[in-house]
């Protein structure tokens, strides 16, 4: 690809624009085409814009500062006053200290409402998670003078995901403001925990309450993070590159879309060999997080991968295009029948394929060599002088070993692998329910112990094979270690992207697009591979988590 | 020792620092109280102490090691190793059950964002503290052979001061109570016998009477009546003959780690005014009563055994409540020992356990379906006439030095925090509600309420569940 100057002023925005910008900065470099904005407009037309208490969560590189200046945009036209307050500048002194800073802050704007009757003033606090356990009572008196000035005092939050104090300020603080419900509704703690919970994983960036909205960013990636949705994230790749060439050049509209659009849908599959990262703890948030050499499906991934696509064109440009026909093959394909068998291969194949350090496939391995059942075996060895000839050794199992760090620890997960397969005439196969009973019984699930036994099934009809298997005292472990994952959310296109991963070594591919297509399996099956509460479970244990100290 | 082997009340069986030993010992590997934090979330939500866990058979085989090796010394070495053969793997289970149950206890207050520093103190959350305490008793247990067990306590006890000591105690209460549940059942027999009173004390004064037609003997009903209460404590316990001092080596912590008694090692105290201990058995027996129990169960294992069914977690939940009831009020009395110096007026503790039994006589009184709302001040009112009818209102007012009043219960009580317990720990059928004016507020959100709605088939089945 020759560089014209119009590429080139576009790459020199695009870059500028993925680093850590001021708000006073984005303020100043993008002023055109706000209202164009995919994300933007999606929330614009959710209503929460008009809700008095808004907050804006998801990780590194979402784009809440950016979002901030379109509300400042949105707001100034509809007449409010914005303030925009990083909570960084909050000084790290005392907590009383730091309150009464905080607390100084916000009477300003209130007297200057109680001076001026007309006004309408929003404060919006981006990174609140950096100070939230120092101004936590001001904050909750915010929301009690929110509630005071309604219909003339927005209250913005803006935080990280990753921070543990977002959590806080969700569960703890907001919750506990004494106008909460008036805000949130009746249990507002669990209402914003499970709204935020499930905004990721049902792709519902927008969640309303009663006077409160809350905006999961990485919500709106999430329901793109799918092999169903190439065609849609590719839409939004190329309006995302239209927004920034329109904010430098927008002379070089044509010739940077041109550009884009020949390989748009190659492009979206790199974009899906991103990870999302797990929270941790509690373990089961999901969100998109752009941090180091790591991926991201996020504003700033997406901008990343624009910018390297014109960058880079010599190194990612092959690969974009090798992308672009695998996912026309794959489009291609009318019908496909894959069995549980296949599923296991394939996400053994990723584990190791993906070149993920913390994953790490086992295959066929005797589960009493895990950790602590090797223990058990050898002080029971111990006790009965038994040598190791002729010892029953229990089942083999495919096990993906995952190894993550949290606090400075290292945590050590097995996730077993075990199927329910379905005969001819599709009734469950005998053998494999007696061997989940065998394993169940042996406990190699084992919550605690951070064993789990995940045992893919067709389909919903067949789940009562697994009560079955498991015994009705062990009936309350399913969905805790014993993990039903069903078959039957998987599309044609899904279906064939794991036949296609199956056999992948063996096709024309490359070792660098290989390794891709295995991420793209970690990266958007697991999250299509479901449990009976039609949750992401597999992806919960297998994602890699992200901890951020205090 | 020329030949005469000096007589010690503890014995392996019933030495609670071997009990220690099995708790500190678990408690010390970082690993396994990894394991033991998951499972007790896991036991206040399906009711699985996780016994058939790996790490349970890897911790009781090498615990049973680590005994033998640690009180080698103090005991005969084939003896020691005979006995922790055969008591090891109880012991180890009852470790393990004391240290889950404890940090469902921990998590519980925690969901609940209220109690600690009211209820319990600050420590009782950190599990860590324990650690180099219940060493420090072993050790002063080992360094000698033959040296009492109470002396060792004492010791440790004198070292702490009374502040750190009161910080320790719930802790130490609650290992000694799984740990020796046996012993307790024993002791929680003999007070649910001296609750109803009207059987006992009508003996003894016949039995006095009957003395005093005897040429020579003085009338005394208070001596009497001492050796009639230790006589009926030494039958629950089922002493037969032994020392009574036996009885106190096992609940140990239970009796001499107090700040409110000036000599634990007597027994007057214990007979008469103990609360702690006293408490219990009447809101397992009034509970069970209320449910239609055939047999009353005091035996706290039954109270923490692995629950099963659709309310498995909850009723995992309710008897963690129920079981930490008596320590919540033992220790508003210990603290208020300690800081009597300021001169404030008592707390008036009214436990979790006081309020599911009002809520439980409410429920028998409307019927066992349906809903109703009862005015906090008269489910105080039902509080108070139930302490009254099983003695507990008198040795709550010897201890408090105050006059309990419905009006002193609402000003200075705990209701609040307890009732915030149940509801915030997700106990079904129990809601505040405001009927007429926002009197009370429930934290941590402060919600104003006057009254509690209670749903009675969503509590009962809860409640139930607790003895299976």
């Amino acid at each position: 690809m020759t560089s014209s100057s119009c590429i080139e002023s576009f790459k020199s925005f695009v870059r500028e624009a993925t680093g850590r910008l001021s708000f006073d900065r984005l303020e100043t470099i993008f002023k055109e085409a706000l209202d164009e904005n995919p994300v933007f407009a999606e929330i614009s037309r959710s209503g929460a814009l008009g809700k008095n208490i808004i907050i804006i969560l998801g990780g590194r590189g979402c784009g809440k500062t950016l979002l901030l200046r379109y509300l400042k945009y949105r707001l100034n036209k509809e007449g409010w006053e914005f303030v925009y307050v990083n909570a960084t500048d909050i000084v790290r002194l005392s907590q009383k200290e730091a309150e009464k800073e905080f607390q100084d802050l916000i009477n300003k704007h209130l007297s200057s409402l109680d001076s001026d009757l007309d006004k309408k003033i929003a404060i919006a606090i981006d990174d609140i998670g950096e100070r939230t356990d120092l101004i936590k009572d001001a904050l909750k008196k915010a929301v009690e003078d929110v509630r005071r000035y309604e219909g003339r005092l927005k209250l913005i939050l803006a935080s990280q995901t990753e921070r543990p104090e977002t959590m806080s300020l969700l569960e703890s603080i907001l919750p506990e403001a004494s106008v909460a419900h008036m805000f949130f509704g009746e249990s507002p703690a669990q209402a914003i925990r499970d709204s935020f919970t499930k905004s990721y994983i049902k792709g519902i960036p927008v969640s309303p309450f009663r006077g409160a909205a809350l905006i999961n960013l990485d919500a709106y990636w999430s329901r793109l993070r799918s092999l169903n949705k190439v065609e849609d994230l590719a839409e939004i790749i190329k309006k995302i590159a239209e927004f920034y060439v329109k904010n430098t050049s927008p002379e070089c509209v044509r010739e940077v879309l041109e550009s884009i659009g020949k390989i748009k849908n190659g492009l979206a599959f790199i974009a899906l060999s991103s990870l999302p990262k797990v929270r941790s703890p509690p373990g089961d948030i999901i969100f998109e997080y752009k941090g180091g050499q790591d991926q991201a499906l996020n504003g700033l991934g997406i901008a990343e991968l624009i910018y390297r696509f014109f960058a880079e064109h010599n190194e990612l440009g092959p690969i974009v295009e090798r992308a672009e026909r695998f996912y026309s093959e794959l489009k291609g394909v009318a019908k496909e029948d894959i069995n549980v068998d296949d599923v296991e291969e394939v996400l053994l194949k990723a584990s190791g394929g993906s070149k993920l350090d913390y994953l790490k496939p086992l295959k066929g391995v005797q589960v009493i060599t895990l950790l602590p059942l090797e223990k058990v075996q050898q002080l029971q060895q111990q006790q009965t002088k038994e040598t190791g000839k002729g010892r029953k050794r229990g089942p083999q199992a495919n096990i993906i070993e995952v190894r993550i760090k949290s606090g400075g620890q290292e945590i050590l997960r097995y996730i077993i692998l075990a199927s329910l397969r379905i005969d001819k005439r599709g009734y469950t196969a005998s053998e494999s329910v007696k061997r989940i009973r065998r394993l169940v019984s042996m406990e190699a699930p084992a919550e605690a112990e951070k064993r789990f036994l995940v045992v893919l099934i067709p389909d919903r009809e067949h789940l009562k094979d697994l009560y079955k298997a498991v015994g009705y005292e062990n009936i309350p472990r399913i969905g805790r270690d014993i993990l039903p994952i069903y078959l039957s959310g998987l599309s044609v296109i899904e279906k064939a992207f794991i036949r296609l991963a199956k056999s992948g070594s063996s096709e024309n591919i490359s070792q660098k697009l290989l390794e891709q297509i295995y991420r793209a399996v970690i990266g958007t099956l697991l999250l299509s591979l479901r449990d009976d509460h039609d949750m992401p479970r597999l992806a919960y244990l297998m994602l890699p988590p992200v901890s951020v100290a205090r | 020792m020329g030949g005469v082997a000096k007589r010690i009340v503890e014995y392996i069986v019933s030495d609670p620092f071997v009990d220690a030993a099995f708790v500190s010992y678990l408690v010390s590997n970082q690993e396994w109280l990894e394991v033991l934090t998951t499972q007790a979330k896991i036991y206040s939500e399906i009711g699985d102490l996780g016994e058939r866990l790996s790490t349970f058979y890897v911790y009781k085989e090498k615990a049973k090691l680590y005994i033998i090796d640690r009180f080698k010394g103090v005991y005969n070495e084939k003896l020691l190793e005979r006995e922790i053969k055969r008591i090891g793997d109880e012991k180890a289970k009852r470790a393990w059950r004391a240290v889950i149950t404890l940090l469902v206890s921990q998590q519980l207050m925690k969901k609940a964002r209220t109690g600690l520093g009211e209820l319990l103190p600050e420590e009782y959350n950190k599990l860590e503290y324990i650690v180099p305490v219940l060493n420090d008793l072993i050790e002063e247990k080992i360094k000698q052979k033959g040296r009492g067990a109470h002396n060792a306590v004492r010791e440790i006890f004198k070292k702490y001061g009374k502040e750190r000591s009161l910080n320790l105690a719930p802790l130490l209460w609650w290992i000694n109570l799984i740990m020796e549940s046996e012993a307790f059942e024993g002791v929680l027999k003999y007070h649910f016998l001296v609750s109803k009173e009207s059987v006992s004390m009508n003996v003894v004064e016949r039995l006095e009477e009957e003395l005093s037609n005897i040429e020579g003997h003085k009338k005394d009903l208070e001596y009497m009546k001492q050796e009639f209460l230790k006589a009926l404590l030494s039958r629950c316990a089922e002493l037969r003959g032994q020392y009574i001092n036996k009885l106190q080596s096992a609940i140990l912590f239970v009796k001499l780690w107090r700040v409110s008694v000036k000599n634990p090692e007597a027994w007057d105290w214990f007979l008469k005014k103990e609360i702690l201990t006293y408490t219990l058995p009447i809101y397992l027996s009034e509970l069970q009563s209320l449910i239609g129990l055939a047999k009353i169960k005091l035996n706290i294992s039954n109270l923490i055994l692995p629950k099963s069914g659709v309310y498995s977690g909850l009723a995992s939940t309710l008897s963690t409540l129920i079981l930490m009831s008596p320590l919540f009020m033992q220790y508003i009395i210990e603290a208020q020992h300690v800081m009597k110096s300021g001169g404030e007026a008592s707390i008036m503790p009214i436990t979790p356990a006081d309020i599911i039994v009002a809520i439980a006589r409410a429920v028998k009184s409307h019927g066992e379906t349906g809903s109703f709302i009862i005015d906090v001040h008269d489910l105080i009112e039902d509080i108070i006439k139930f302490w009254s009818e099983k003695g507990i209102l008198q040795r709550l007012e010897e201890h408090l030095k105050s006059k309990i009043t419905p009006e002193n219960l609402i000003t200075r009580g705990t209701f609040v925090t307890s009732l915030a317990l149940i509801i915030n720990t997700g106990i079904w059928g129990v809601y505040t509600i405001t009927y007429r004016r926002p009197e009370f507020r429930l934290p941590p959100r402060m919600d104003g309420f006057d009254s509690v709605y209670v749903r009675a088939e969503e509590f009962l089945p809860i409640l139930k569940s607790v003895w299976g």
